[in-house]
């Protein structure tokens, strides 16, 4: 029984997670320019460390800009969304990761949208790097859950007899 | 399970993330959700899985993880501690820059925030630094750091050992 539960425990502390990462980046313009400003400029500097926060690359609410630009915010709320999903395509206890090639594709299509748009061969736009950047996001947790859902089996010298995908 | 030291994998890890997010130019890579910390995390995981191959020894996601986590710990501290210095030595104060910043770009710093960094400003004028930015970049910091780099080493040894167990299943 002990084996059940943390799998379950693992999943909803990477939605939790999630959900917190992406309510901040929700966060940041709602409370922008009113009383809780300063909690909005944390948020601010919080996600500048992993992004640009380009106003013209950015999502905005209420003319402000959100936490972080466009394709990261698809990559957040593909991840949340592929978090929120995961439960219906995979067991909790599943520690096998899908194949490669989707990751590599995946991860392969944001590249191609980046590159074509540095060198110039073609712009990219809103609807490119968020389509790009949410099917990255939604891929990320059929890796990640499995991956820390193994941590604890070694961490706890579980036998890993669990693997089965559950599809 | 016999294990390798990580000491040296921690090093290069923190290595690259420090690497990638001090020097200008090249810390635009970390604008891309922290690829540069990634990259951190998956290099010195990628060194340990190495180094545990020719000793023969099994690699788990523990191990990434691990890695990941404590190079994220450590680049943040020196991070932070490095910066500082640099704004120190350079007998800049940073709030002088975000506000040509925003004058530059048209945008209006509310009330709110301007009282904030009067104070900042202030400690920037007195001592060369500010308690609570460093507070804060710290904090930052080590979330970004330890989330990107413990994933990082995590993927890296869930994508070696996908790899390992597909290529044994074809033999």
């Amino acid at each position: 029984m002990e084996k059940v539960r943390y799998p379950k425990i693992i999943y909803l502390t990477i939605l939790l997670l999630s959900v917190l990462w992406c309510g901040g980046v929700i966060l940041a313009p709602v409370l922008a320019g009113g009383h809780y400003n300063y909690v909005s400029d944390f948020l601010y500097s919080f996600y500048a460390k992993s992004c640009h926060q380009l106003e013209d690359r950015s999502l905005t609410i209420g003319g402000y800009a959100l936490g972080v630009c466009s394709r990261c915010t698809a990559i957040y709320f593909g991840f949340l969304m592929g978090t929120i999903f995961y439960p219906f395509f995979k067991l909790l206890r599943n520690t096998e990761l899908p194949s490669l090639w989707i990751i590599v594709a995946a991860a392969g299509l944001v590249f191609l949208d980046v590159i074509t748009d540095v060198t110039g061969i073609h712009k990219n736009t809103f609807v490119t790097r968020e389509i790009t950047g949410a099917v990255l996001g939604l891929v990320l947790p059929f890796y990640i859950i499995p991956g820390t859902v193994l941590v604890f089996h070694e961490y706890f010298n579980l036998p890993d007899k669990s693997a089965s995908s559950g599809v | 399970m016999n294990q390798l030291n990580k000491l040296s994998a921690v090093l290069i890890a923190t290595s690259i993330m420090l690497l990638v997010s001090l020097f200008p130019g090249l810390n635009i890579i970390n604008l891309f959700c922290c690829a540069g910390i990634i990259a951190g995390g998956a290099g010195g995981t990628t060194y340990y899985i190495r180094a545990s191959r020719r000793a023969g020894l099994e690699v788990g996601n523990r191990d990434g993880l691990m890695i990941g986590l404590l190079a994220g710990i450590i680049s943040a501290i020196i991070y932070v501690i490095a910066s500082t210095l640099i704004i120190m030595y350079s007998s800049v104060n940073p709030v002088e820059m975000v506000y040509k910043f925003a004058e530059d770009y048209g945008i209006e710093i509310p009330p709110e925030s301007e009282n904030l960094l009067k104070m900042v400003y202030d400690d920037y004028q007195r001592q060369g630094f500010s308690f609570l930015m460093i507070g804060i970049e710290l904090f930052t910091r080590i979330i970004s750091h330890c989330t990107f780099g413990a994933a990082g080493g995590l993927l890296t040894v869930s994508i070696y050992n996908k790899r390992m167990s597909s290529r044994s299943t074809d033999v």
